[in-house]
């Protein structure tokens, strides 16, 4: 059965968000083996779960699409410039827009609906109830440019990467709810130095190899990983640029609360390659799910537990895991047999 | 984000010593306002067709002009404070020069740009952390996440988790 958007609810403030059972059940857990350990872990964005499951199509809609395009629509507001584009991307965004646009039709023509008549485009989207007619490349005939208009109605972040010189720079991207990174200070980096302040990585050479395989990344193919960390609170922007608002909450966990107020968070990163620009697009889409929630799984209580106890101290500290860390490796470890 | 590992990014710029290139036939020296001794003697031993001059601006109209004009088979060496190599290097790139053909001398000066990631602003010459935003006045703990684009290097408020846990003031390198 799939999960169909559910009422608003928010991710800030009075923190309302909430998953449902099936919602739960479809998440998209994140530790294929006990002991944590960094790898590139990309396999093939290809349908994997059945019906209903987070990886059955191209783009997941779930119950939290009205929240999260709120919640977007509020960030945005705020601070307009977490939506940035370079002059030479607007082909990349075109291409991302109609990849979406495709996608979307095809998999929930209940919500979305797209005809298309050579270059007259026209647009429905049923859930929050936009119906549009434009050229396609035009961006005059559209409210907004391409990747304004449609990462408004897709669930996720999403960095576009220009190919060039032996790399792949972040030219544009939508970034309304990252871990911890700022697009606006990200913007124009090659991919070694956007991942520059990730520890561990250049001594085990995961970046560079990450690196190679993408742009080798072929039209058609697109590929997933998953990432992850944890986040107080069920927020969804713990942009850098907030972090003067959201770091305090990391001073509230105790022993009594930590199974309520703190979040696996996970990444699905898709990554694509686009067949005219030759840019590949990143989608990070985030999935939040509470510790109390988690261990109604009993095998991923258990695997979770072992997962945090055995993880590096260098990324406890990077995940700015450290004030609360202990306290969420106390409270699993009552469902993990092994203590 | 953990100042710990933000210090040691790899995104921070690492300057080896500069050589002429061989296969170039214009060489171009461009200093910010004074040539310092080790352009100078890299000019000297040119033997190429060459040119210096100085800047105190980099984005002086005249120094946007050479770029425009720049030879395919030309060589650019720059030499100044931090911003004012990337914020060059930038408009070259916009020019169409390659990345081999341009070439930064080590910054003049330790002063470092910062850019606030809470407000967007650029403080000038950051010499220690945490360091006051010129902008919104936050602390802000220095970090070595370095943006070419910006010229600039990553801040965050030293104490938004716990406001009494200041860190200790540090001179930056």
């Amino acid at each position: 059965m799939r999960v169909a958007p559910k009422e608003i609810q928010s991710f800030r403030d009075d923190f309302t968000y909430t998953n449902s059972a099936s919602a739960i059940e479809r998440f998209p857990f994140p530790f294929p083996e006990d002991e944590y350990r960094y790898s590139v872990n990309i396999e093939a964005h290809q349908p994997k779960g059945g019906e209903g499951s987070a990886f059955e199509h191209y783009i997941d809609v779930d119950e939290h699409y009205l929240s999260e395009m709120a919640e977007r629509e509020l960030v945005l507001k705020d601070m307009p410039n977490r939506c940035l584009v370079m002059p030479h991307m607007d082909l990349a965004c075109w291409e991302m827009l109609e990849r979406y646009m495709v996608s979307l039709a095809e998999d929930y023509p209940e919500h979305f609906k797209l005809t298309r008549d050579g270059d007259n485009w026209h647009w429905e989207n049923k859930l929050l109830n936009i119906d549009d007619h434009f050229t396609f490349g035009d961006g005059a005939t559209l409210p907004r440019p391409p990747l304004d208009y449609i990462g408004r109605q897709v669930q996720g972040d999403f960095a576009l990467m220009d190919q060039r010189e032996g790399n792949l720079f972040m030219d544009a991207g939508m970034v309304t709810c990252p871990a911890d990174w700022s697009l606006a200070f990200d913007a124009g980096m090659s991919f070694d130095e956007w991942h520059g302040p990730v520890p561990m990585v250049k001594s085990e050479g995961i970046i560079e190899r990450a690196r190679k395989y993408l742009m080798a990344l072929p039209v058609g193919q697109p590929v997933r990983r998953l990432n992850w960390t944890l986040t107080v609170n069920a927020r969804m922007d713990t942009s850098t640029e907030k972090y003067n608002e959201w770091g305090h909450e990391r001073t509230t966990i105790t022993p009594e609360n930590v199974s309520e107020k703190v979040y696996l968070r996970v990444e699905v990163q898709v990554l694509d390659r686009m067949p005219r620009s030759n840019a590949v697009t990143i989608s990070i889409r985030t999935y939040l799910l509470s510790l109390e929630d988690l261990v109604t799984n009993k095998a991923w209580a258990v695997r979770m537990h072992r997962a945090l106890k055995t993880l590096p101290e260098a990324l406890i500290d990077y995940k700015g895991l450290t004030r609360f860390h202990g306290m969420a490796v106390d409270y699993l470890s009552q469902f993990d047999p092994a203590n | 984000m953990q100042a710990e590992h933000v210090n040691g990014a790899t995104s921070k710029p690492v300057y080896t010593p500069v050589e002429l290139n061989p296969k170039s036939s214009f060489h171009l020296f461009i200093a910010e306002q004074d040539v310092p001794v080790d352009l100078q003697s890299l000019y000297n031993g040119c033997t190429a067709d060459k040119a210096v001059a100085a800047y105190a601006c980099a984005s002086d109209s005249q120094l946007l002009e050479s770029l425009q004009n720049f030879p395919l088979t030309g060589t650019l060496y720059l030499a100044g404070t931090e911003p004012f190599l990337w914020r060059v290097t930038s408009h070259a790139r916009d020019a169409g020069l390659c990345s081999d053909q341009v070439r930064l001398l080590a910054p003049i000066s330790r002063e470092r740009h910062l850019f606030c990631c809470h407000c967007h602003t650029i403080t000038e010459e950051v010499t220690y952390s945490p360091y006051a935003c010129s902008g919104c006045g936050a602390m802000l703990e220095v970090t070595d996440h370095f943006s070419r684009l910006h010229g600039a290097y990553f801040s965050f408020q030293a104490n938004a988790e716990d406001s009494a846990d200041m860190p200790e003031k540090r001179e930056v390198n």
